[in-house]
Order: structure tokens, then sequence, then C-alpha cells
């Protein structure tokens, strides 16, 4: 029970992440711009100018941070359990774009966030591990 | 053609880099508490695991052929095909971690494989 606390909670912080780092990477690259010639030089250009922008690094450090979380989580948890909760990021980021950036949401897309809602519920209900819910009391 | 090759050594990367990573986050023992010194121990263990490292070269393997993917199909193309990684990974996790994956969790995992394909192709 304990343990199905802990997961939820690195989980929402696991997706937390990953939604603020990706919200802050996009509004950082679109003052970047894109390259001005698909070129290594023109892309490299872009990378220098990504570097020295503040909310591209701050949303490079979030996705780390994510990344941490996620590797905690598979020292516990499932694989099979951890994958599809953490698909709760597409409809994060989904709903911050839209949100936040002001990106539109088709009607496909709702439908799709629809699913993977659904899927995600369904997910949480088998915890964490599979077996040890029921079985071993460790 | 080449898209599909590509998408193949994508979805392959992501779904055994998972897998990789899972095994050696295993090994490493589990993260018990935020104390620094259980992360630094954990941390500390993981970096060093072969696995962990095999996993996560794996994992940019796959995002840099994703990167060339991009470069020739739009996103909406690629990334519902990528999105079958989920299935793949958790056939890989149920025959190679030998997890329990009760048929509930199963058709979480198609859902969520057919919502992602879906907020990508638009």
């Amino acid at each position: 029970m304990k343990r199905d606390l802990k997961t939820l909670v690195v989980l929402a912080l696991a997706i937390l992440a990953n939604g603020a780092g990706n919200l802050s990477l996009s509004y950082g690259m679109k003052s970047v711009g894109p390259p001005g010639a698909w070129t290594l030089p023109g892309l490299w250009a872009v990378v220098g100018t990504a570097l020295s922008s503040l909310p591209v690094i701050a949303g490079g450090v979030l996705l780390l941070i994510f990344f941490a979380l996620f590797l905690a989580l598979l020292s516990w948890a499932d694989l099979s359990y951890v994958l599809p909760m953490i698909s709760t990021c597409f409809v994060v980021s989904a709903l911050l774009g839209n949100l936040v950036l002001g990106e539109r949401i088709s009607l496909i897309r709702w439908a799709g966030i629809g699913l993977v809602s659904i899927g995600v519920l369904l997910v949480g209900r088998t915890g964490p591990s599979g077996d040890a819910a029921s079985s071993s009391p460790t | 053609m080449t898209t599909f090759l590509l998408v193949g050594v994508i979805v392959l990367c992501f779904s055994f880099g998972d897998i990789a990573l899972t095994r050696g986050m295993k090994q490493a023992g589990e993260v018990s508490s935020l104390r620094l010194a259980v992360l630094n121990e954990v941390g500390g263990r993981a970096i060093r695991s072969p696995l962990v490292l095999l996993g996560g070269a794996l994992q940019i393997v796959a995002f840099v052929t994703y990167l060339v993917a991009l470069s020739q199909r739009d996103l909406s193309y690629v990334f519902p095909l990528t999105a079958t990684s989920d299935i793949v990974t958790t056939l890989a996790a149920r025959y190679l971690l030998h997890e329990r994956v009760t048929p509930t969790r199963w058709g979480g995992v198609v859902i969520v494989s057919v919502g992602i394909a879906l907020i990508s192709a638009s």
C-alpha cells in the first residue's frame, strides 16, 4: 500500500517535470527559431543559440530530472506498469501546449487524449508490480 | 521502405533500451527513500551498471534514428508508428523480465498505444 502511494507520487512528479520541461523547451526553441540552413554549420548555429537560452537549458534540466525519476520508478515497479502510466505525459503536454502556448487541439487529438486517459486508468488498477500486490508480503 | 526499416530500429532500440534500464535498475536496488545518502548510493550503482549504460545508449541510438526518420517523413507519420514500441516493450517485459501482465494491464497498454497514435497523427 505504502509502495503504491510512493509510486503514484513519483509518477506525478515525473509527469510534471516532463510537461514543464517540454513546455519550456518549446517556448525557448520558438525564440531561437529554425535553422537558417539544414547543413551541419546551420544546425550547429542553432545548438549554440539554444544553449544560451535560459528556457531551453531549464527544459533540458527538467527532462533530465524526468529521466532520473523514471529510472527510480524502474528500481521497484514493473516496466509494463511504468511505461503506459508515463504516457500521461502526452496528455499533459498536449493540454499545456493548448493552455499556455495557445496551440489548437483537433478532434482526433481529443479522442487520443481520451483513449490514453482510459488506458492509464486501466493500467493503474493493476498496481506497480503484478505479483507483489497479491502474493508476497515484502 | 527505408522509413519502415528506420521505425523498426527505433522500436527495437526503445524497447530493448527500456528492458536493459529496468534490469539494471532492479540490480542497482530500490530507491527506498529520498535521503541524499540513499540517492547517492543507488545513483552511483546505476551510473556504473553496464545494463543501465547499455539502456541509455540504446535510447540515444533510438532518438538519433528518430531524428533521421523525421528528416524524411512528417512527424504525424513517423510518431504513430513508433507508438507500437509500447506493445513490443510489454511483450519483452512479459517474456524477458517475467513480469505478470494481467489482461487488464494488456487492455490498458493497447488502448494507451492507440491513443498516442491518435494524438500524434493529427
